[in-house]
């Protein structure tokens, strides 16, 4: 399955926002039962932390493990950038 | 009254209202307007975004080490000016300041000058065992990118001052301890459009 991040705002930026899409996309978004692909489309997304990332794919990471979740990073280069420091610090992504 | 004088102030007194961030949510809404206003000055969408995201981490922060712990007057001083094509921006608070948070994880931590070089390079966050400590890598990362002039940052009595180009691997040359001892933490950042 598909998750548009951008349907979680376009400017993503903190915690306690992350956190909340995190557990909106457990509830709503992701298939209860399967075991698919989680890809996470982060295109139309205009502003990306490392702060809103990292409490949301960290929930993702601990509630469906790390192999399920893909990522499409896009050409945003806060995006970008973001995904690469989560990645350096073996956080989240 | 500057932002310089709010966090060098003795007495605490809450800044004027259009600097003035008592909450996180409050602090968001003004960055996220900061992102409109740039790309409608033409800035590039990826510059702006980078720059928004910059501001974010540092405002972040503000509340994520202080909140329950500020000295005295909560919030952040959050300040932008566009001038003709430079940017410039300040964040600063009265909080605990880089080493008392730090010191939670590394209590062996001796000055603000050590403290400050772990927070720039280190993963280290003095929220452990919350898994932090990433903000200020990405402003580093970010600045490198954006077609920055500078960075000031200070906590205690400790300065990192950036000018690009910088050498990323050998930050310490660019930390020094002054006379001038601050509350909290004190950043400004300045950026060229291209």
């Amino acid at each position: 399955m598909r998750l548009d991040i951008c349907k979680f705002g376009e400017t993503l930026l903190s915690r306690p926002n992350g956190r909340e899409a995190f557990l909106a996309a457990r509830a709503y978004s992701i298939p209860k039962e399967g075991s698919e692909p989680i890809e996470l489309d982060f295109s139309r997304v205009k502003v990306l932390t490392p702060s809103w990332a990292d409490e949301f794919l960290s929930g993702l990471r601990h509630e469906y493990g790390a192999a399920r979740i893909k990522i499409i990073e896009g050409d945003n280069a806060s995006v970008q950038v973001t995904l690469a420091v989560l990645r350096e610090s073996n956080t989240a992504v | 009254m500057t932002a310089l004088e709010w966090i060098q102030s003795i007495e605490g007194v809450a800044p004027p209202r259009d600097v003035y961030c008592q909450t996180r949510d409050v602090a968001q809404a003004r960055i996220e307007k900061l992102r409109s206003i740039l790309e409608k000055n033409n800035w590039t969408e990826n510059d702006a975004a980078l720059y928004t995201a910059t501001l974010a981490e540092l405002a972040a922060n503000c509340f994520d080490h202080n909140l329950g712990s500020w000295k005295d007057i909560p919030g952040c001083w959050l300040e932008t000016t566009i001038e003709k094509n430079t940017l410039r921006a300040i964040v600063a608070d009265r909080g605990q300041g880089i080493l008392h948070s730090l010191k939670q994880v590394r209590p062996g931590l001796r000055n603000h000058e050590e403290a400050l070089m772990l927070a720039f390079t280190e993963q280290l966050s003095g929220r452990a065992p919350e898994n932090r400590g990433n903000g200020l890598k990405f402003v580093l990362r970010s600045l490198q990118i954006l077609p920055s002039q500078s960075l000031l940052f200070v906590s205690g009595d400790a300065k990192l001052m950036l000018t690009l180009p910088f050498d990323n691997t050998n930050l310490q040359r660019y930390i020094t301890t002054e006379s001038d001892v601050i509350n909290g933490t004190y950043a400004e950042i300045i950026i060229n459009k291209i």
